[in-house]
């Protein structure tokens, strides 16, 4: 009798129980941590606040990355969703698990259909969805405003990562868009830091003016402190992809941030735990594209500048 | 129809599940309704709201628009420099373009195009704000193109023409929304301009707003099914628990019946089975238990009572009979059964009317009634009461048997009647005493004195006759005396032949032969009364003489049979009629024309005198007298 008794107090318990979600963040090293914490933010903002993350870091190496996106699959029963922190975990997630029924959030990915996940932005595919940061395609724009702020510089060097294929687009667009400008852009493959140093000592030498970052793993992660601290050496300005990087050292940078990402991806999030289908949840743009000059180093490398076209910067970092 | 106290129980347990269910089913129909109607009442609120935000975050882009080229215009900037500070400062607008007043396309700015997607000349020239269309990218996303007047000092400077990503308004609202709805924002003809949330269904439920200063409409819709979830979940969870208390309830009830009934079935079986002895132990100390137990103490008492009843019933010296309303009868005491020589089986089951003549159903007191049992007939005398026990009603039969009381009157009767036949004997006695004494004296002298051999062999006969005749008298006064001597040694044989002698004459002269056999030692000996064995053989033998035709025969036979010798005397003459067989023993009933009625009653005296038996019996042909005596006292 009074295993009967307990045995209903037991279900009562039960049924008071609330669910509580949980959500899987995948991303492939420190530089997406900013993702994060806006995507956090942004779910609090939205009032989602029964929210357990579990964080997993590939911690800049690309094997890593991947036995952690295994990691996951095998608990994907535990999560509710999965956010990861660009389209490189995006696709190693895709790649592992092509029938994925968990849904995937990019927070702030780039080139997403040239990675393939996605055939649709409209109507995502995959079940991946999330926002597109578009550093690729604003690769154009960038040499763009490169050109009105330092009208000087004639050839500059990209670093790229020729075995992503989103590299190479965005390479592609910025060589293309150069041409448009008259800048000379000649993509450089480095495989380590040692070969980093040598380019980048050479690269007066060589006649390059400056260097342009392009989105791929290495420059979003531990390549571009290495990155700066040579430019830095060597007084060559740097024209980077987000704010955060001006902050780092960059010259300049063009496009949004890594919080403002993830804080964009948070309400994608929102509306997937409220139980709306990925595929009718598409992707969004982008929308907070700032430009951020870095005015002490721009003042250190001396480098020459148009005056006039400072108006067109949204922050000046003192 | 009989339902028993656990089934109307049950029945009721099933009512209250019923009574629940429907309940449940009521409250569960008017919350589907309160849901619907409290779903209409706030939705529509929301949808208000979030339409009247839509239209002022509308403004406020236009208004901050208008602010800022005014300000950016102040401080110089061309109209790139400032679309490019636009698209930079409010959130929402990438892009925008610049005409001049007669609407040719002047200036762009884009934050993600190089060469954005400018219309060359603009179709509207007025100098207001003004929709201008919509464009979609590849994401789905939506912009509105919204014309603004430039005025620099009142003077008009052309226009710029911005895109505002509708998207993001829209997001804004929805965040206002709650879980689960349709978002649809549309155009003045009701198509669909921008949608959030996509749930598939087939029943919706829809309300909707008109965006203040547009043409659009923005409409929420939500699944039926949805809004009712409560309803739903509540019918679920009040099934879930409304099935785990009543199943808990159940099982609580069910050991609480239990406990109450378990006794009671115990008792009811004891009650039923009590007659059969087999007595269940009652246990339990609660109210139940004690209602058992006291319920058990009144069987015990109804048992012991019921045994006193029995034992009465039993131990009555006279017959008693159980008979049912049909007159069957159910129960008869040993006394009867001891009483009247019959086993019970042959009397219970058997309707009383084949044993008695008179049965009612009504309180009766018959003083004598025939009691018919095989082929015996009992003088009684019957009481009936009419009694109630737990079979139902019946009558209680007592019978008390007047059979011996009857023959003792008999007996009475008869002995009355010898009494008077002995004094009337013993009167004549005196009287022929006298005349025999002449007659002899007289028969006497003529015997010795006279010469002829006739006259003297004749005087001789009437002096034999005469001293037979005295000896006749006297042997009728003992008669009359209460005790006649003692028995002595006799030869049956011997007296048996004596008397067929004596008898002889009377045979001779009637021309009835007298057959003797005798199957005994003829040596053998008995105790008895010679005088009264000579009577009784006289008077039976003459009576088969006097039955007899001339020419047939009075057989005699004498034979040893368990410890009595026993006489035969069978004749062949007209037997008696059955219904007189048995007053024949009577004084003075006789068939014969010049009898006197004592001869039989005589012999009936003697033999009971001397232990004997005697029996009569029609044959075929005549009749046969049986008598038998004990060799020494009794057979």
């Amino acid at each position: 009798m009074k295993t009967f008794i307990l045995f209903l107090l037991f279900l009562s318990l039960l049924s008071c129980s609330k669910e509580e979600k949980k959500i899987a963040i995948l991303i492939s090293g420190e530089g997406r941590m900013s993702k994060v914490g806006g995507f956090q933010d942004g779910l609090r903002a939205l009032g989602v606040k029964d929210v357990n993350f579990d964080l997993y870091t590939g911690d800049n190496n690309l094997k890593k990355l991947e036995e952690k996106a295994i990691e996951v699959i095998n608990k994907l029963d535990e999560y509710n969703m999965i956010a990861v922190g660009g389209s490189i975990e995006a696709y190693y997630l895709k790649k592992l698990k092509p029938d994925m029924k968990k849904p995937v959030v990019i927070m702030g990915g780039t080139a997403i259909k040239t990675w393939g996940l996605t055939e649709s932005f409209s109507k995502p595919s995959y079940n991946i969805t999330g926002v597109d940061n578009l550093n690729a395609e604003l690769m154009e724009k960038r040499m763009e405003i490169l050109h009105k702020l330092f009208p000087s510089i004639k050839k500059v060097v990209v670093f790229c990562t020729p075995q992503f294929e989103a590299s190479k687009v965005a390479t592609k667009i910025t060589v293309k868009a150069g041409e448009r400008y008259g800048i000379k852009v000649v993509p450089i493959s480095v495989r380590d830091v040692l070969d980093l140093e040598y380019v980048i000592s050479h690269m007066r030498e060589d006649g390059f003016d400056g260097i342009v970052i392009t989105p791929c793993f290495y420059t979003e992660n531990f390549l571009t402190s290495y990155i700066l601290q040579y430019a830095s050496f060597y007084q060559l300005p740097v024209f980077c992809l987000s704010p955060e990087q001006a902050k780092k050292g960059c010259t300049v940078a063009y496009g949004s941030s890594g919080y403002q990402q993830g804080y964009q991806a948070s309400f994608i999030a929102y509306r997937l735990l409220k139980g709306e289908q990925v595929k009718n949840v598409p992707f969004e743009k982008v929308r907070n594209i700032k430009l951020v000059v870095n005015e002490r180093v721009l003042r250190e490398q001396g480098v020459q500048y148009n005056q006039i076209a400072l108006s067109l910067v949204d922050q000046i970092i003192p | 129809m009989r339902v028993s106290l656990k089934t109307k129980i049950l029945l009721l347990f099933t009512f209250v599940l019923t009574i629940q269910g429907i309940s449940y089913f009521h409250h569960f129909y008017i919350l589907k309704q309160e849901l619907v109607q409290r779903w209409n009442e706030e939705t529509n609120v929301l949808v208000s709201i979030m339409s009247d935000k839509l239209s002022s975050l509308l403004e406020e882009k236009v208004s901050q628009i208008n602010t800022l080229i005014a300000k950016y215009e102040r401080l110089g900037l061309s109209p790139e420099e400032v679309l490019w500070r636009l698209s930079g400062d409010i959130a929402g607008v990438s892009e925008g373009a610049f005409y001049d007043t007669s609407g040719r396309l002047l200036a762009f700015s884009s934050r993600l195009k190089t060469m954005p997607e400018f219309e060359k000349q603009l179709s509207s020239l007025l100098e207001r704000v003004e929709r201008l269309g919509y464009q979609k990218d590849s994401y789905g996303e939506l912009y509105i193109r919204i014309k603004v007047p430039d005025f620099q000092d009142n003077v008009f400077k052309g226009f710029y023409v911005v895109s505002i990503n509708l998207n993001s308004l829209l997001e804004d609202v929805y965040s206002l929304s709650f879980q689960h709805v349709n978002l649809y924002l549309l155009d003045s003809l009701g198509r669909t301009l921008l949608s959030l949330q996509h749930t598939v269904s087939k029943n919706f439920l829809r309300v909707s707003s008109p965006v203040k200063g547009t043409d659009w409409t923005l409409v929420i819709e939500e699944p039926y099914q949805t809004v009712l979830e409560p309803a739903y979940q509540f019918l679920l969870r009040a099934f879930f628990f409304g099935f785990l208390s009543t199943l808990g309830l159940g099982v609580i009830f069910f050991l609480v019946i239990g406990r109450i009934f378990k006794p009671l079935d115990r008792l009811k079986e004891s009650l039923l089975e009590w007659n059969e002895k087999r007595r269940i132990s009652l246990q339990g100390s609660d109210e139940i238990g004690m209602l058992s137990k006291t319920f058990e103490e009144l069987v015990n008492r109804l048992e012991r009572e019921k045994e006193v009843y029995m034992n009465i019933f039993n131990g009555s010296v006279d017959g008693m009979l159980l008979v049912s309303k049909e007159g069957k009868i159910k129960r008869v005491n040993k006394s009867f059964l001891e009483r009247y020589s019959v086993k019970e089986e042959e009397i219970v089951g058997r309707d009383i009317s084949q044993f008695l003549e008179h049965g009612s159903h009504q309180t009766l007191f018959i003083p004598e009634a025939l009691l018919t049992i095989g082929s015996k007939r009992y003088v009684v005398n019957v009481c009936t009461v009419p009694i109630n026990v737990e079979e139902g009603e019946f009558l209680l039969y007592q019978i008390r048997d007047l059979t011996e009381k009857k023959e003792l009157e008999l007996i009475l009767y008869r002995t009355s009647k010898l009494s008077l036949a002995g004094e009337m004997a013993c009167c004549m006695a005196h009287q022929l005493n006298n005349p025999l004494a002449s007659i002899l004296v007289y028969a006497e002298y003529i015997h010795n004195t006279v010469q002829d051999e006739k006259l003297r062999e004749k005087a001789g006969i009437i002096m034999r006759q005469a001293l037979k005749s005295a000896e006749t008298v006297k042997k009728l006064l003992d008669m009359a005396k209460v005790f006649d001597g003692k028995p002595q040694e006799i030869n049956p044989y011997s007296i048996t032949r004596e008397v067929i002698e004596l008898l002889s004459f009377k045979a001779r002269r009637k021309r009835v032969s007298l057959e003797f056999t005798a199957d005994i030692n003829t040596h053998a000996g008995m105790m008895c009364s010679s005088w009264k064995l000579e009577q009784v053989l006289i008077n039976v033998i003459e009576n088969a003489i006097d039955a007899s035709q001339q020419g047939q025969k009075v057989e005699i036979k004498l034979k040893w049979e368990n410890s009595c010798f026993v006489w035969t005397v069978r004749d062949y003459g007209e037997g008696i009629p059955e219904e007189d067989l048995q007053k024949v023993f009577e004084p003075f009933y006789t068939t014969k024309k010049d009898g006197t009625g004592l001869g039989l009653s005589l012999v009936k005296r003697f033999l009971d005198d001397m232990n004997g038996n005697i029996s009569m019996y029609n044959t075929q042909k005549g009749l046969e007298v049986v008598i038998s005596l004990p060799s020494k006292t009794q057979c």
